[in-house]
């Protein structure tokens, strides 16, 4: 493979990339010593494009953490040693990571240390759409929204340099438009760092947070706080541009200022509307927004989310005693994601004109619909099987079986036909949710969790329900990757981001050490549905805490990394098929399907689990030979 | 060249188009189609030819049988990745029911270049259910004794065990027949003719248009449209995977954005398999030569 764009060492060199991509080259660019994060959609490829500029530049160290927790920890370890950290992870990963960011950001930063938070406005690919600008105003740490993946690139940079001149943390914010959009980059120079010593900094006084400690650096973080408050309106990508003679004004920040440009020249008021853009949302610019104020009769804050800068802007009018129009939730949506579209919609409302723009689109009425396509798991996947001996022994042994579900793949098993997983809030919330219901539930009471979430927010779930005797039965589904944010390894798998060989961690060692008893854990292959339904029938017929391990590696894994893994699909007897679609209907491989009426194989999708070959009542389906 | 690209924005020389400062595309298909591969190579192309570029996709889903998009926009003076619903000028489609779904995005005059791949959503099968007219059942019961699978579930627990039948398809309750969800929509009560009232009728509410009605619809709301069996292209060419190529090769055939020949197949060399190369540049070639024959309305 050629070095890739974003790897080179050619300031001036012009491409194009994904956000993501510029994002690490940004990074690279500040001399990153140490980075840390967890997968998590959309920020993964930061990481994983940092994995890659490694092979070719060695001069930095990174790393997939346990969770984000951890991951903030690492980061924060490096930047004690006054050496550069970077800490990625999406918007509820912050969450896992806030009870250590929460107190860091009292101590600062020693060496610069920037967190990426890449939120996922209308939850595409998350439980939530929180709006993480927040914790900047909760911790009193600045927040930095590039608009672009060149001012993303070129502001990462920027916030390295900032986080060591006021020693203070740094939030970079993105969001799923940013991160997994694709636009023009120019790179820039390769910074190089000489003479640091990266020795731990033994000033303990500020790293121990005793109550006498955590007192005085209260004090430091105030006065830090009150510095960055002052430069925010001197920050070099804050823009205040007024034009001669405007009466209305226009705050905005991030993808929605570039929604706000294209829509003012497209109406042709780019002249007519003075603009606030802010490259740091927090703290807010004071003087320029005031400036903007008394500028204008009337102003509109273009954001997504929360009315995050507007209440921010309209404090700063009741401090100011500035007395006009501000509005923004009026406007704009609070929930999912702005487009053109709405930016034109709720501007055109807010400045009183008609909207030109509005129903130029073909009416689709009366044309017949697309049938929706939502994501279903694969053909041959390992969780459809484990659900699948799951449901056949509740219709066996009765009773209502509660499926407290988490996050990866098997979270899809919520839909038709599977409907196996019956919650989902967060990372773990499975075991710890379980422990809760089996107090109360009528029923066996089971936690279904992926490998790489185990790791995660699994482990204390567990110790709680051996500590406490909590009667569930832990389903640890592992495929052996972390699969639905694009194949990462974990501690299970034993390999480290660079491909190295790390040290792989046993689960059942692990679910052993904890507690549970020897005959209370079983390890089966989820494509052996004879094995799976009797571990099952057993585990659920014994009171108190047990596990059950259901391993079979992800198919589209092992797929993609042996080019020949020898496939012997299955065929179908049509002497023996009733077409009765009990295949289809309550299995659900999508490697089955109809042609005329009749079941059929889709060979280049059937992996030959075999699984179909047991479920069909009249023993028409058996490997091609 | 079509077009001039001025300070102003770009021109059309042949006057047949709206002066635009930008060009916006929609690159549309599912898993598997190399929908995110060709609005890469566009975007690529793009930059080298001198325009700004931003595009936005959503990632993940593609993998696990989901719809895939992309927002694909250049030119002189843009700045987000998103159009104006209906301020499109291109819809390229690498699969026939996501050039349906994504048509609210087109105006009349978008260009819509759609493959007839069709890939049929495994969820539309297990959605298929029956309707019973309450009028014309009288529970007589027949459709009960014949249906094939609530025969498999009263036999589920002794003879097919690791066939899971969560429950009796159908019964009669109070003179009239009731269909659950465990039907399983083989509708043999329909082709046997089991009903002799007539009472039963398929049903599914995830219904997967056909090809031909879909190829209408597109042709009825837009005026200029091409759609082909890029499949058939491809695999002529020597590779199947190669038909997102033919795609781009009739886009840039039909010349209505400013993005050259030259400039596209030296981008596409390096988005592909060194060992595919004349693969994909004969596919490449095909379809600029079905787009330059056709004949713009």
């Amino acid at each position: 493979m050629s070095i890739p764009f974003y790897a080179l060492d050619k300031p001036g060199e012009k491409g194009v990339v994904l956000g993501n991509e510029g994002i690490a080259r940004g990074i690279f660019e500040a001399c990153v010593k140490v980075a840390a994060g967890y997968p998590g959609t959309p920020s993964s490829e930061i990481m994983e494009t940092l994995a890659i500029i490694h092979k070719y530049y060695p001069t930095f160290d990174l790393e997939w953490s346990t969770n984000e927790k951890v991951a903030f920890e690492v980061a924060l370890g490096a930047s004690m040693c006054n050496a550069r950290a970077f800490a990625c992870m999406k918007h509820v990963g912050l969450n896992v990571a806030s009870d250590a960011f929460m107190t860091a950001t009292y101590a600062g930063a020693h060496g610069g240390f920037v967190i990426i938070s890449a939120d996922d406005p209308n939850c595409y690919s998350s439980q939530n759409e929180q709006d993480n600008r927040n914790y900047g105003k909760f911790s009193l740490c600045p927040v930095f929204e590039p608009i672009n993946i060149q001012e993303a690139k070129d502001i990462v940079k920027f916030a390295f340099d900032f986080s060591e001149e006021y020693k203070s943390l740094v939030i970079l914010r993105t969001t799923t438009r940013l991160n997994h959009a694709r636009g023009d980059l120019i790179l820039g120079e390769i910074k190089k760092i000489e003479g640091r010593k990266y020795d731990f900094d033994k000033d303990r006084a500020r790293w121990t947070f005793l109550p006498s400690n955590a007192r005085v650096q209260r004090v430091k973080q105030l006065e830090r706080y009150e510095k960055i408050r002052l430069f925010s309106d001197n920050c070099p990508y804050t823009k205040l541009d007024l034009k001669d003679g405007a009466k209305i004004g226009l705050i905005s920040a991030g993808i929605p200022y570039s929604y706000a440009i294209d829509a003012l020249s497209m109406l042709k008021l780019t002249n007519k509307v003075s603009t606030l853009k802010l490259g740091m949302v927090f703290p807010p610019p004071e003087k320029l927004i005031t400036e903007l104020f008394e500028n204008s009769e009337r102003v509109v804050i273009l954001e997504e989310l929360d009315p995050f800068l507007e209440d921010l802007a309209k404090k700063i009018a009741f401090e100011q005693s500035v007395q006009l129009e501000i509005e923004g939730k009026k406007f704009f949506p609070r929930n999912g994601e702005l487009n053109l579209s709405k930016t034109m919609e709720g501007l055109t409302k807010f400045l009183k004109i008609p909207n030109p723009f509005v129903n130029l689109q073909i009416n689709t009425s009366e044309l017949h619909k697309a049938s929706p396509r939502p994501p279903v798991l694969c053909p041959g996947c390992s969780h459809r099987n484990t659900f699948y001996a799951l449901k056949l022994m509740e219709h066996k042994l009765g009773k209502i079986w509660a499926y407290i579900g988490d996050i990866g793949c098997y979270t899809l098993g919520f839909y038709k036909p599977i409907e196996t997983i019956d919650t989902c809030i967060c990372m773990g919330a499975s075991i710890g949710i379980a422990n809760g219901i089996a107090k109360l539930h009528d029923g066996p009471v089971l936690a279904i969790i992926g490998d790489s979430t185990f790791f995660h927010a699994g482990v204390p779930g567990l110790i709680d329900a051996v500590y406490n005797q909590n009667n569930i039965l832990i389903i640890i589904l592992d495929n052996s990757v972390t699969a639905m944010t694009g194949f990462q390894p974990h501690p299970g798998t034993g390999i480290k981001i660079t491909g190295e060989q790390g040290t792989k961690i046993s689960l059942e060692n692990l679910i052993l050490g904890a507690g549970i008893e020897k005959d209370h854990l079983w390890v089966v292959d989820s494509n052996d549905l004879k094995q799976t339904t009797k571990a099952i029938e057993e585990a659920v017929k014994i009171k108190g805490p047990k596990a059950l391990i259901s391993r079979h590696g992800c198919i589209l894994y092992e797929r993609g990394i042996q080019k020949d893994l020898k496939i012997v699909p299955v065929q179908i007897d049509p002497e023996k098929c009733n077409n009765c679609l009990i295949c289809i209907k309550n299995f659900g491989c999508p490697a089955l399907t109809l042609k005329e009426g009749k079941v059929t194989v889709i060979e280049s999708q059937c992996v030959g689990c075999n699984m179909c070959v047991e479920i069909c009542p009249f023993k028409a389906i058996s490997p091609k030979e | 060249m079509a077009f001039d690209i001025t300070e102003k924005g770009i021109i059309n020389n042949d006057k047949k188009f709206r002066v635009k400062d930008n060009f916006n595309a929609l690159c549309v298909g599912v898993g598997g189609t190399g929908v995110i591969r060709a609005s890469m190579i566009l975007g690529w192309c793009a930059s080298k030819e001198g325009f700004k570029v931003r595009t936005a996709e959503t990632h993940g889903m593609s993998q696990r049988g989901g719809s895939v998009l992309s927002y694909l926009r250049f030119g002189k003076f843009l700045e987000g990745p998103f159009m104006i619903e209906g301020d499109l000028d291109v819809l390229l489609a690498f699969e026939i029911s996501e050039a349906l779904r994504n048509l609210h995005f087109a105006n009349k005059d978008t260009f819509v270049i759609a493959s007839k791949n069709s890939v049929v959503p495994p969820s539309v099968l297990t959605h298929i259910s029956l309707k019973i007219d309450g009028n014309k059942c009288v529970g007589c019961g027949n459709c009960v004794a014949h249906c094939l699978p609530n025969q498999i579930y009263r036999e589920s627990n002794n003879n097919h065990f690791y066939t899971l039948m969560k429950g009796p398809t159908r019964i009669v309750i109070n003179g009239s027949c009731r269909v659950f969800d465990s039907c399983t929509g083989c509708v043999h009560c329909i082709i046997d003719k089991v009903c002799p009232f007539g009472a039963i009728e398929a049903f599914n509410e995830w219904e997967y248009p056909a090809v031909e009605l879909i190829e209408k619809d597109i042709s009825s709301v837009v005026k200029n449209v091409i759609i082909l069996d890029a499949e058939k292209i491809a695999t002529d060419a020597g590779n199947i995977l190669a038909a997102n190529i033919v795609l781009l090769g009739v886009l840039i055939g039909v010349n209505v954005i400013p993005l050259s020949e030259r400039i596209t197949k030296e981008t596409i060399k390096n988005f592909v398999p060194k060992k595919q190369l004349d693969v994909n540049v004969k596919a490449f070639d095909v379809g600029f030569d079905i787009g330059s024959d056709y004949k713009k309305k």
